[in-house]
Order: structure tokens, then C-alpha cells, then sequence
């Protein structure tokens, strides 16, 4: 059974075919590269698999289950989380209480023993601040924890957002641009850091990028999307001589220049 | 919690539990204004709350009327004393809340807000429309409080129509409460995730939180303790219709919250109280209430739209950075 399946996903705004009839797997444990275009789909894709957006048509099975119909926060409780590339985080707070709350999922207590500090409660609220600080270390923010969040410089902001949705519990890691805009050290670290997500804690994940290096060193296979539609899919040394990619991005070459494009990519 | 606030905390409760009864035992007025600005505060604070998930109610009387409505059926019509039913009117009211929490807050922001404005109406109408909540005469002679004892010894004293006293004494331990369950609730996970879902909804919604149930649970903890002044007020006023409550009570209830500072958990008390005094001040000259508060509201915008407790903390940031930057004594 694969972990993620999408069959015939069609998303259309009005008159505008966003998705059109995407089928894909996931298997458990790997790393899936997405690539594409600006205005490929790639960002529509994520929001119909975590639920932010209904498709028009097709389905999305996660371990077997359909959840097509499922709300956002309900695919996040069953392991299905993404981070995002545009949008801030919890601006007002402290990487720390932002990491409290990303720990919702973890909460067994309800509002009489939070209001009351029940025994039960104080030793899950130790527990989950335990594991906050141990994500943040991982991520490289250990001494961040109690800088508030919209004072973070974009490379921490990045990570941050990371480490918000391991906070969450995922068993499917979706993620958004996770290297847009940052150097090259910052890069080299987030590479290292989703390479680790994979390796020490088991979490398949997504990665959609533009920086073709990052993808190509991260990915076990890639897919490319260009107008809604898949047009490769497969290990990235394939993906990367592939004809169509080749034109997708960079519009119909002479035959001469084919070699040497490759070879950027 | 510094030590300041834990001393200016417990400074203000002995003022307004011990110092004002004392000085003012006599004084029915002040004990009446000093009753509706408590009121005024919890209805106040309850915008607050739903502020805290991102949303601004225009129609917090409508959870006042509901307490008020509720509180007045179990003791006229089923003879239940009122400490029953104070209680229990706060759970009609957030029961309420959470009944039409759904359909309502499917809209969101202003168009939300828009809503809550014709939400009164639409409740003020339908109430004069059914006979067993009053009709448009409303309710009349709701019993006053039921005074406790135990053999001799007086729990709670009689209230009758010459004392405020012992109303003061209710309200101000009603308002107590509301602060603390508020302020605890605040620093809990619960209201941390409400600040996540006006901060970012869609994140919060990826990590798994329900937002539009905890938008639900916030109109219903509003609503509790709306019920709660609504029970009292029924008590106290022992007479309402319909028209008690109006769409500007609601608008009060906002602005008191702003003008004292939405940010902060005592802002709507000091807007609540310090705008009452100040139109009692006025007295005589009470028409020009209404010039002065839109004056008013509008140098909030304009100048210190964080209210007047923001003014506080600009003032003790400007000590901070003044001892800092001046010299010292003997340079």
C-alpha cells in the first residue's frame, strides 16, 4: 500500500483547469521531489492533498483511507502536514510558545485541568517543552527560543516553519519552498536538516523547490508538473534529460543546445 | 508576574472589595455606578475574548439578553432561587453561543461583525414574537436575591429595594471571577491557540487545530459570562423587555474595550470604568455626551489606538529608556 495515492486530481477555478487528472504514489520512507514551472500547480497541488482546497474531481487516499472529503486539520491529525512558503508564522510569539501550540496535536488535557495545573497537565506541558527544544535544537535555534518570532531572519523564519510541522507529528512531511531565499550555508543546512527528517525519524516527505541542486541532491525520485499536468516522473538523473522538462522550462530548444541544458540542470 | 503587578493586583481587589463599601456603604449612587461599571467591564471583556481568536462581536447584548431572558424564566416560571439560576443562565447563554457559533462564524472579519450587528435585532424580534419568553412586555417582578443562612448565622443578608450593598458585593465577586478565569485562561494552551488563530489561521489549521471549533468556543465563553451580567442584571433591574437591550449596548461594550485597550486583560475594566465616572461627571451637561465620545473615539484611532493602557506601558517604556539615557546623580 502506497502512503499517499492521487488519482485523477482535477482542481478548476471557473474556467481555469489548475490540476488536470494528476496521478501520482508516494511509498513510505521516501523523498519525492516536486518540481515545475511558476504557475505549474505545484502550490495548488499541496492545498488539495492537505485539504485547504476541495479538487473538482478525483481522489486523495492516505494509508489506504480516502480523504478527499477530510478538513485540513483532520489530515494533519492522522500524520498528513505541510509547512508554507508565503504566508508568516505566529508573528507575535516566541519561537517557544509557537512551538507550544504546534504541539496541539500532542494535548490529551481540556480546559478544566489547564485551568486548574492538574498533575496531569503540568507533566504533559513538561513533556511537550521538552520535545519543542529538542525540534528547535535540531533545527539549529537553540538559542532562539525566546526571540519573538516576527524579529526571526528569514533563514530561522524557514526553519522555524519546519519545525513547526515536526512538531505536529507527521508521517507525510509536505514542503513548500523550504530553501527560497536563503544563502548558500543556510540552504546546505536545510538540505542536511530534510535529508535527517528522513533518515532519523522516518517521515516520508515532499519537497516542492525551484533550486534545482537542492532537489537533485535531496530527491529519490522527482516529479515534474507543468500546467497542472505530470509530465515526468521518475529518479532525477532521468527527470533532468527528459525532453519535456527540458522544454517546459526553458521553451523549445534547437537541437544543438539540448546537451548543454541538460547539463545546467 | 512582577512583583508591581502582583502588588497593583491586590491593591485594586482591596480598594474595590474592602475600601469602596466602606467609604461609600451610604452612597446608593455610587454603589449603583460603581454596579453598572462592573457589569459594563464583563460584558467588556467578553469582546475581548472573542477578539483574542481574531473576530470583533457587535452583539455581545444578545448573550446578556439571553442570561437576562434565561434567569428570568427559571425563577418566574420554575421558582428556582436565583444563585440557581445565575449559574445555569451562563450555560443557557454559551449553549446558545455555540448553537448558532457555526452558521455564524462561517463568515469571517468584517463581514462577521456585520453579522453580529443584525444579530440583536433578529433576537429582539424574535423574542417579541413568542409568548412564553414575554412577549413585547417583557418580564416584570423578578424576585430579588434569596438571602443564605445557616441557623443564625448569615451567609448572604436579605437584598431588598433600599440596599445596594449586597449587590455590589455580587457583581464585584462576579467580575473577580471573570478576571481570574479569563487571565488563567490566557496563559493556558487553550488561549495560546486562540492567539494562533488570529495570528495565522491556515498555520494553525496545518497543525492540526480546529479552528473554527475554537471560534466557536470562544463566542461560548464570551457568552457564559455575558449570561452571567444578564442573570444579575435581571435581578437587580427586576424588570426588561425587549428593548433593554439594544444594538448600543453592543457598541458600547466595543468601544469601552478599545478606549481602555483591547490588548490588555484589564483594558475594557479601565475603559468601563473610566467612561462611566466621566459621563456621570458630566452630568448636567450629558448631551454632549455623544459629541464628546465620538472626540473621543476618535483620538484613540488616531493617536493611541492600543487605548489608554497602552499610554501606561509608553509611559514606562519612557522611564525605562529616560534612566537609561540621562545621567546619573553625581556625574
Amino acid at each position: 500500500m502506497h502512503l499517499l495515492e492521487v488519482t485523477g486530481l482535477t482542481k478548476r477555478f471557473g474556467g481555469l483547469v489548475a490540476i488536470a487528472n494528476l496521478d501520482f504514489n508516494v511509498e513510505k520512507g521516501v523523498i519525492l521531489g516536486i518540481i515545475g514551472p511558476n504557475g505549474a500547480g505545484k502550490t495548488t497541488l499541496y492545498n488539495l492533498i492537505t485539504g485547504f482546497i476541495k479538487p473538482t474531481g478525483g481522489k486523495v487516499l492516505f494509508k489506504g483511507k480516502d480523504i478527499t472529503r477530510l478538513s485540513a486539520n483532520r489530515r494533519a491529525s492522522i500524520g498528513l502536514v505541510r509547512n508554507f512558503q508565503t504566508t508568516g508564522l505566529f508573528n507575535e510569539m516566541t519561537c517557544l510558545e509557537s512551538m507550544m501550540v504546534a504541539h496541539h496535536l500532542s494535548r490529551k488535557t481540556w480546559i478544566p485541568a489547564q485551568l486548574f495545573k492538574s498533575a496531569g497537565f503540568r507533566k504533559e506541558d513538561r513533556r511537550i517543552r521538552e520535545n519543542a527544544d529538542e525540534i528547535l535544537s535540531y533545527m539549529g535555534m537553540e538559542g532562539l527560543k525566546d526571540i519573538v518570532v516576527k524579529n526571526l531572519p528569514h533563514g530561522h523564519l524557514r526553519a522555524l516553519g519546519v519545525a513547526l510541522a515536526l512538531a505536529a507529528n507527521p508521517e507525510l512531511l509536505l514542503l513548500d519552498e523550504p530553501v527560497t531565499g536563503m544563502n548558500e550555508t543556510e540552504t546546505e543546512n536545510m538540505i542536511e536538516k530534510i535529508k535527517g527528517i528522513r533518515a532519523e525519524r522516518g517521515i516520508t516527505t515532499l519537497v516542492v523547490e525551484h533550486h534545482m541542486s537542492a532537489i537533485m541532491g535531496l530527491s529519490d525520485r522527482i516529479m515534474v508538473i507543468n500546467f497542472g499536468k505530470k509530465i515526468a516522473d521518475g529518479i532525477p538523473r532521468d527527470v533532468v534529460q527528459n525532453r519535456d522538462v527540458i522544454e517546459a522550462y526553458l521553451g523549445v530548444q534547437k537541437e544543438r543546445d539540448n546537451g548543454s541544458v541538460s547539463k545546467k540542470l | 508576574m512582577t512583583t508591581f503587578k502582583r502588588v497593583s493586583v491586590v491593591v485594586i481587589l482591596v480598594i474595590f472589595l474592602v475600601l469602596v463599601p466602606l467609604l461609600f456603604r451610604d452612597s446608593q449612587y455610587v454603589l449603583h455606578v460603581f454596579i453598572m461599571c462592573s457589569q459594563l467591564s464583563i460584558v467588556s471583556l467578553t469582546v475581548r475574548v472573542v477578539f483574542t481568536v481574531g473576530e470583533l462581536s457587535f452583539g455581545q447584548v444578545v448573550f446578556v439578553m439571553a442570561g437576562a431572558y434565561a434567569s428570568a424564566i427559571l425563577s418566574t416560571k420554575m421558582g428556582l432561587p436565583f444563585w440557581i439560576s445565575l449559574p445555569l443562565s451562563g450555560l443557557v447563554s454559551a449553549a446558545f453561543a455555540t448553537l448558532i457559533g457555526r452558521p455564524i462564524l462561517r463568515l469571517r472579519g468584517t463581514y462577521f461583525s456585520i453579522l453580529t450587528v443584525i444579530l440583536t435585532e433578529v433576537a429582539r424580534q424574535g423574542i417579541r414574537s413568542l409568548k412564553f419568553l414575554g412577549g413585547p412586555q417583557g418580564f416584570h417582578g423578578i424576585p430579588r436575591p434569596e438571602s443564605i443562612h445557616i441557623g443564625k448565622f448569615i451567609l448572604v443578608p436579605e437584598f431588598n429595594t433600599t440596599d445596594r450593598l449586597p449587590y455590589y458585593f455580587v457583581i464585584a465577586f462576579l467580575l473577580t471571577i471573570t478576571l481570574l478565569v479569563l487571565w488563567r485562561l490566557e496563559k493556558s494552551p487553550t488561549g495560546a491557540v486562540f492567539r494562533a488563530t488570529r495570528q495565522n489561521a491556515a498555520v494553525a489549521e496545518s497543525l492540526g487545530i480546529n479552528v473554527t471549533r475554537y471560534r466557536i468556543l470562544a463566542l461560548s465563553i464570551s457568552a457564559f459570562f455575558a449570561g452571567l451580567v444578564g442573570s444579575f442584571s435581571a435581578h437587580y433591574i427586576t424588570i426588561f423587555y425587549p428593548e433593554t437591550f439594544s444594538l448600543w449596548n453592543s457598541i458600547d461594550y466595543v468601544l469601552y474595550a478599545f478606549i481602555g485597550g483591547i490588548e490588555y486583560l484589564w483594558g475594557p475594566i479601565v475603559g468601563s470604568f473610566a467612561l462611566t465616572w466621566l459621563w456621570e461627571y458630566l452630568g448636567p451637561s450629558a448631551q454632549y455626551r455623544m459629541v464628546l465620545f465620538a472626540v473621543l473615539v476618535i483620538a484613540v484611532i488616531l493617536f493611541f489606538p492600543g487605548g489608554f493602557l497602552s499610554l501606561v506601558k509608553s509611559m514606562q517604556s519612557l522611564r525605562i529608556v529616560l534612566r537609561k539615557v540621562l545621567p546619573k546623580r553625581g556625574d
